[in-house]
């Protein structure tokens, strides 16, 4: 059996947590037990610190039925829409076969483990219907747990009663570890529980897991036996970047591997912060570092071969961490890139830029990069240099509009040739192509109906017809016009 | 070594009522029959099933067992049985159950009983009213009443038996005198349920089947159905609604 469960705390007294947390939560309990409903409780916290476990302990504590929905059951907001709707709302038959009524404060608690964790992409009404479910005020006492509460709406948050959990210290997990060593009745060395404390970083269910492994059928342990495996806490990038910029210590690139975040990403943060550490050559040469690591970003991009990120995760943390000659002092307040913002607000004009160049490529035949290399130059000069007349039949002959003649030659300008096309009636070829077959057409089938039984002049006509095309074939003459 | 023949129609309705509030259960072969009972998740509801022993074709047990069903996955299967279809259970092993029926023979395996949510006791219950009817009826005003309402009222007095839904703008009266019961002790109860879990209970009946209903106030419900023919008593308990003060 896991030691986890072993030692969950039964009541009260045996949770590991703030004194202000357990007051709290105990006159919430009592509130209900006197028949007044409460808001919902919302823990939120890192995982291990004692939400769940607090929350099973004040059930047992009251003698409360527990109705648990957690992580590891198969689970969608469907079904806690059902079970969760209808156990608020309902009094309870217990597992020992006995009828509970709320009137006689025997209550239920239904604990809705990690919802900031249940699948959103199943159902995008699901926090919708949690909500109006808190909405009606629900008739039994509920406790939500979550590990991000702001990955909640805010409306979510605001119909419950937020508790917030900090990590456990070190001693704290300590005293815990103690008390089931010598429950299970190991020998334990006081600096070796410290080691697995230490290493769980405040996370109290990793601690006793990790005791667990290292003590199981031993009969005493020493600090020998704890092997560091260094947990995989939460670091953040935050201090991935002070690491870089503030140490020698190479273990950064293991530390900035657990990070969640890409090696593209990464280095945007390396780049946005590394001015504000460094200067003069030390600067210098740690940019030529991260200039080579980005060349194997790009490498990676274009072959496909992830392989190389290692060299450009190194490069990107310990190169430039041992480019400096010594580190600044002082603290830095470090910032987040504001590439992507960047990009977002480029995006429109670059999105516009793209349909230049596919307007060019499609009017001139030719593939969009061959626009963008060979043709772009030319139609941008003549736009911005050649005279009123022309500018304005190369505008009217690729179709741009005002917006994108704005980007291309400034808006001044863009007004101006805007103006003369519209003056002029300068189109583009192909429609004036068509325009001239729809008149074409029309005189034929006018000159059909009037003469019907003429079959000669319907020959006449073809021959016409035939004219006509011709005329049109002209009309393609005027691209040399430009060009010309 | 368990080897039990049963008719299509009662294995399928017996599923079906387990079905309505979990997904797993213990299935307890004993000498006098087929056992199973289980709570829903909310701990709202109970279902107890019985098969007795008389019901079954042919029902060899060397010794009472008691089995963890998938009883989703058993109850999708047959499905696709005919009412009059001749239903085998052959339980071996420890780990496996077969079902035959027709040319199909369907083999699960069984989960470990200590695995599944334990098990309830019956509860006591002390309940005043007794209410007989016809299922097919009840059925028809539970079914109505879902249309517009997500909890019903049942209510008896010396006057007969009550079944009242409120929706935002209308409101369903189902009333049936003690002449329409076929059964009636006339006493008084009032107590207030969730639809949505009497319409799953009222789907294993049909017209012809007889529902007891044992009624309290502010009180859980019994309702005790006899389905197929007799064969099958599938008995639940419902826990009320609390009423807003």
């Amino acid at each position: 059996m896991l030691w986890v469960e072993k030692y969950r705390p039964k009541t009260l007294k045996e949770v590991v947590a703030p004194r202000d947390i357990i007051e709290k939560v105990v006159m919430w309990a009592k509130k209900w037990e006197e028949g007044i409903p409460q808001k919902p409780l919302l823990f939120a916290g890192p995982p291990g610190v004692g939400k769940t476990s607090l929350a099973l302990a004040l059930a047992n504590t009251f003698g409360w039925e527990v109705v648990e929905l957690n992580a590891s059951d198969q689970r969608n907001w469907q079904v806690i829409r059902r079970i969760v709707g209808e156990a608020v709302f309902t009094e309870t038959l217990s597992d020992e076969g006995e009828f509970l009524s709320s009137k006689e404060g025997r209550l239920k608690l239904i604990i809705l483990d990690e919802v900031d964790n249940i699948h959103k992409k199943e159902d995008f009404g699901g926090e919708g219907a949690l909500i109006r479910l808190l909405k009606r005020k629900p008739k039994q006492p509920l406790i939500l747990t979550a590990n991000d509460p702001y990955a909640l709406s805010l409306e979510l948050r605001s119909l419950c009663e937020m508790i917030t959990f900090r990590r456990l210290t070190t001693q704290q997990i300590v005293k815990v570890l103690e008390r089931i060593c010598s429950a299970e009745g190991i020998k334990a060395d006081r600096r070796a529980l410290e080691a697995i404390a230490k290493n769980a970083g405040g996370d109290l269910r990793a601690a006793i897991n990790d005791l667990q492994a290292i003590a199981e059928g031993k009969k005493e342990i020493r600090l020998e036996d704890v092997v560091v495996s260094k947990r995989t806490q939460e670091t953040d990038v935050f201090k991935v970047m002070q690491k870089i910029f503030k140490s020698f210590s190479p273990t950064v690139y293991g530390e900035a591997m657990l990070l969640d975040e890409s090696p593209e990403d990464l280095i945007v943060w390396i780049d946005e912060n590394l001015p504000l550490e460094y200067e003069g050559e030390d600067l210098l040469k740690a940019y030529l570092v991260l200039s080579r690591a980005d060349m194997f970003l790009g490498r990676v991009r274009r072959r496909q071969f992830y392989r190389l990120w290692r060299y450009a995760s190194y490069l990107m943390t310990v190169g430039v961490q041992q480019a400096k000659s010594k580190p600044k002092g002082g603290w830095t307040k470090y910032q987040r890139p504001n590439v992507w913002q960047l990009l977002v607000q480029f995006k429109d004009r670059r999105e516009k830029f793209r349909k230049i160049v596919e307007k060019i490529a499609k009017n001139t035949h030719m593939s969009k990069r061959k626009a963008l290399t060979e043709m772009f130059g030319y139609v941008l000069t003549l736009l911005r240099k050649a005279d009123l007349r022309i500018a304005s039949s190369v505008a009217a002959f690729y179709d741009f509009t005002e917006e994108e003649l704005a980007i291309l030659v400034g808006e001044k300008r863009a007004r101006e040739i805007k103006e003369f096309i519209r003056k002029h009636g300068l189109r583009r070829v192909e429609e004036k192509e068509e325009a001239l077959e729809e008149e074409i057409e029309k005189e034929i089938e006018e000159r059909l109906e009037k003469v019907e039984e003429k079959p000669k002049e319907k020959a006449e006509k073809k021959k016409k017809r035939k004219k006509r095309k011709k005329k049109e074939a002209t009309g393609v003459k005027t691209l040399e016009e430009f060009f010309g | 070594m368990i080897d039990a023949i049963i008719g299509g129609e009662v294995i399928k309705t017996a599923t079906k009522a387990i079905v309505s509030l979990v997904s797993e259960a213990r299935f307890h072969f004993k000498e006098e029959g087929l056992h199973s009972r289980a709570v829903d998740p909310a701990n709202v509801a109970m279902v107890i099933v019985d098969i007795p022993r008389e019901s079954f074709d042919a029902y060899r047990v060397d010794e009472e067992k008691t089995v963890g069903v998938d009883v989703n996955r058993v109850y999708d299967i047959l499905k696709t049985v005919k009412k009059k279809d001749l239903v085998e259970i052959k339980i071996e092993d420890e780990s496996h159950m077969k079902v035959k029926f027709g040319s199909v023979e369907y083999t699960v395996a069984l989960i470990d009983p200590s695995a599944i949510r334990k098990e309830p006791k019956i509860p006591e219950l002390d309940l005043p009213a007794k209410i007989v009817l016809d299922a097919g009826e009840f059925k028809k005003a539970i079914q109505a009443a879902d249309k517009i309402a997500d909890h019903v009222i049942f209510r008896s007095d010396e006057t007969g038996f009550y079944i009242e839904a409120e929706g935002d703008i209308d409101k369903i009266t189902f009333h049936m005198g003690e002449m329409e019961l076929i059964e009636f002790n006339r006493e008084s109860a009032r107590s207030m349920f969730s639809v949505e879990y009497l319409k799953e209970f009222v789907k294993i009946a049909g017209s012809g089947d007889i529902v007891t209903i044992h009624l309290g106030n502010n009180y859980p419900v019994r309702l005790i159905f006899d389905v197929a023919d007799g064969k099958l008593k599938v008995e639940y308990i419902l826990a009320p609604r609390i009423e807003a003060e």
